[in-house]
């Protein structure tokens, strides 16, 4: 689903976030706000290019307990980068080689892992289900400005 | 530890809370959450006319969601745990302590999705006294727990089964068995099931 803010922010955006909960259910995706580039990929294959990287993710959790896995599937130079919590809710991060370094990702999906909890906390919220809430959509956007534009 | 929202409670926070200038932990009375124990333990009753079975159930079903945010939320601070055992001595320990202020007392597996956790002196039951009638209550009481035990487990990755006997109040102990070793027949004997992760 497009974020809820329309056309007004015209950052180019770069980088693409999606949340995969258990059962590889997509709970959210976004395009979020990076570093310029061009040769954006279409936008369909943005899903697909993500869907890979859960298989190599899979194997990678089984032997890392870390929950930020830095680079878990590369697809012509476009890495995507993988955060894993306790509950089995991947973060997967597709983002352009060399515009974004680690500590800058890692806090973001830390903040990020933040956010969800709070979601989760919320009685209403069933989980699994996507998240819809536009203050998370905006919350979110705004730590990608924060992180990711320097 | 009173603190004026009463609507908060340590098990359900809602998302949205007002930013406060000063982020002190926030708390709740402990009478606050045992009162609405109490009326949630009702409320199941009368809208399962008095069907204790059916009350139980319902209980354990609110428990599962509660245990499921609970989880999601004491993890965090965590590195994510791999090991099956790792995940249950969690829930001895640290889960335990966030919801009933203490830790479990003894736990005891037989490695291969069997534990047992005991509870010499359990919070909610401890003002019971030690009669026959009053064990039908302490069941519905617990049934909350158990809901919120496999809530949580059920988060992190293992389909569980769990189950309470109350030995004599306040003891109890908590059964619970990975639904994946339970034998689908009698050859499956002495494998040692790993987590299943995913799914």
């Amino acid at each position: 689903p497009d974020p809820p803010f329309g056309s007004g922010r015209n950052s180019p955006t770069m980088v693409y976030l999606a949340m995969v909960a258990k059962g590889d259910v997509v709970i959210y995706e976004a395009k979020l706000p990076g570093p310029s580039t061009t040769k954006n990929p279409p936008e369909n294959q943005l899903q697909f290019i993500v869907h890979q990287a859960l298989d190599s993710l899979d194997q990678k959790i089984k032997s890392n307990s870390h929950m930020y896995l830095k680079e878990v599937d590369r697809f012509n130079n476009m890495p995507v980068s993988a955060f894993v919590t306790a509950g089995h809710v991947k973060f997967l991060l597709l983002y352009h080689a060399g515009t974004l370094e680690d500590g800058a990702i890692k806090q973001f999906f830390t903040e990020l892992y933040k956010n969800y909890v709070k979601v989760c906390m919320n009685p209403f919220y069933l989980k699994n289900t996507p998240i819809s809430s536009a203050i998370f959509a905006d919350r979110i956007y705004m730590l990608a400005r924060n992180y990711f534009l320097r | 530890m009173l603190e004026p929202n009463p609507v908060t409670t340590t098990i359900a926070k809602s998302s949205t809370a007002e930013p406060s200038p000063i982020r002190e932990k926030r708390e709740v009375a402990y009478s606050a959450l045992r009162f609405t124990h109490f009326e949630l333990i009702e409320l199941c009753r009368r809208s399962c006319r008095g069907d204790s079975k059916k009350a139980r159930g319902k209980m354990e079903a609110i428990g599962v969601q509660i245990g499921a945010r609970l989880a999601e939320r004491y993890t965090s601070v965590l590195a994510r745990l791999t090991e099956q055992l790792d995940i249950i001595k969690f829930i001895c320990k640290e889960f335990w302590i966030s919801i009933f202020r203490k830790q479990a007392d003894k736990l005891q597996t037989n490695y291969l999705g069997v534990y047992v956790l005991h509870d010499y002196r359990m919070p909610w039951i401890s003002r019971l006294s030690n009669s026959a009638e009053e064990l039908q209550k302490a069941h519905e009481m617990i049934a909350l727990a158990v809901g919120i035990i496999r809530g949580a487990l059920e988060n992190m990755g293992t389909k569980v089964k769990v189950t309470c006997e109350i030995v004599a109040i306040p003891r109890c102990q908590f059964t619970i068995v990975d639904k994946a070793s339970l034998p689908a027949n009698n050859s499956s004997g002495g494998t040692k099931k790993t987590n299943g992760i995913g799914s």
